[in-house]
């Protein structure tokens, strides 16, 4: 970018795109002028068909089951692979490790942090539960609670130390966990083909009548919810700990 | 409300800008996070709750998390190769002794490298 010429070249560029673009952009309908006829036809079926209340969460889990399939072995592969990546790493017992991944120990949380993020990984964890399992009734589901959980773990090394963090992540039977609420959407899915039904179709038990919701009314909709939310918790502690744990290995091996 | 659409929007662009602006990854992983933060607060003024939390947990939380995780861990394999290609003639840190560094927290954005870490020849340690 030293060059004024290349400057007068991307202005010239850039000018045109957003010409371009305000031309297009220009005619589009407003946000709450909605043509397509699917809202309509879905903000009809998922209170009556399927008894739950967030149409989001309907599509996502249910009439659109399969592309959440897709997504969720997005992250799946994802969470694999950095972990493939990460665990091959040169490490040599005893060798000299700068202390940037360790904030909480190196300088020492304030007593103000650690007493506030205490009493806060509480209501996250429940935060995180409530997001998982209300997923059909309120905006929230598996993806977004799991995150929310995967970060009490993460606090709680913030406050006190890799110990703790160790303590409560590093189990083997985790990348079960995870694989198990990855296959668990799967399987429910193929469970409607022994039913002689469609691939993921719906053949829990639903709710009775048109105004029957409650938390389990959705048939398979919070029972795949459930799934995601544990392969998602799972996944991003993994990952947490994977990034983590290299430094961990070698400060114990140097210490 | 169609203020407040355009406020939103204006402020998305002007953080969008920001972070592309910015140079230095840790402060962009700040600015990102931000950024994250108003997106979701657009979505949720244009009345879509659920994809504002999926982009609140995934854009303001997690995806700075991972790149500030990622940062410390390059920055961390640098700073211990470029010691053990000078360990050989510093024999009194051997035995896994910490260089002057010790106990001090380095934030991943720091500027300069530690005294002791020698710049390789023809490698610029970052794009600044």
């Amino acid at each position: 970018m030293r060059h004024p010429g290349r400057m007068g070249i991307f202005f010239t560029g850039a000018a045109a795109v957003a010409a371009l673009y305000a031309l297009s952009a220009i005619r589009l309908p407003g946000p709450e002028d909605v043509r397509g006829e699917y809202m309509r036809i879905i903000n009809g079926e998922c209170v009556t068909f399927r008894h739950v209340t967030d149409a989001v969460t309907a599509v996502n889990f249910d009439f659109r089951g399969f592309d959440t399939l897709g997504e969720e072995f997005i992250l799946f592969v994802s969470v694999m692979g950095t972990l493939v990546l990460l665990r091959q790493t040169d490490a040599k017992p005893g060798a000299w490790a700068p202390d940037a991944l360790s904030p909480g120990r190196a300088v020492g949380a304030s007593d103000a942090l650690r007493v506030w993020i205490l009493a806060m990984t509480g209501p996250t964890v429940l935060f995180g539960i409530y997001t998982v399992i209300h997923g059909q009734l309120t905006p929230g589901g598996g993806f977004q609670g799991g995150v929310i959980l995967a970060t009490a773990p993460l606090l709680l090394y913030l406050a006190e130390s890799f110990d703790v963090f160790r303590r409560i992540t590093s189990h083997r039977y985790l990348e079960i966990v995870e694989a198990v609420g990855a296959g668990a959407y799967g399987v429910i899915g193929l469970l409607a083909l022994f039913r002689g039904r469609e691939f993921m179709a719906n053949i829990f038990h639903l709710g009775k009548g048109g105004n029957d919701i409650n938390l389990f009314s959705g048939g398979t909709i919070p029972v795949i919810n459930a799934a995601v939310g544990i392969e998602v918790t799972a996944g991003f502690v993994l990952l947490l700990y994977a990034f983590l744990q290299e430094m961990l290995e070698r400060k114990e091996a140097g210490s | 409300m169609i203020g407040m659409q355009l406020a939103i929007l204006a402020i998305v662009a002007a953080a969008g800008g920001a972070v592309v602006f910015t140079r230095k990854p840790g402060e962009q992983v700040v600015g990102a996070s931000f950024f994250g933060l108003m997106l979701a607060l657009m979505f949720f003024i244009f009345q879509a709750p659920d994809v504002a939390l999926s982009q609140l947990v995934i854009g303001a939380v997690a995806l700075p998390l991972m790149v500030l995780l990622a940062i410390a861990k390059t920055r961390s394999t640098q700073m211990r190769q470029d010691h053990e290609r000078e360990q050989p003639r510093k024999p009194e840190r051997e035995h896994g002794r910490h260089g002057p560094d010790e106990g001090r927290f380095s934030p991943p954005d720091e500027e300069r490298p530690p005294a002791d870490v020698r710049q390789p020849p023809g490698r610029p340690r970052e794009a600044r």
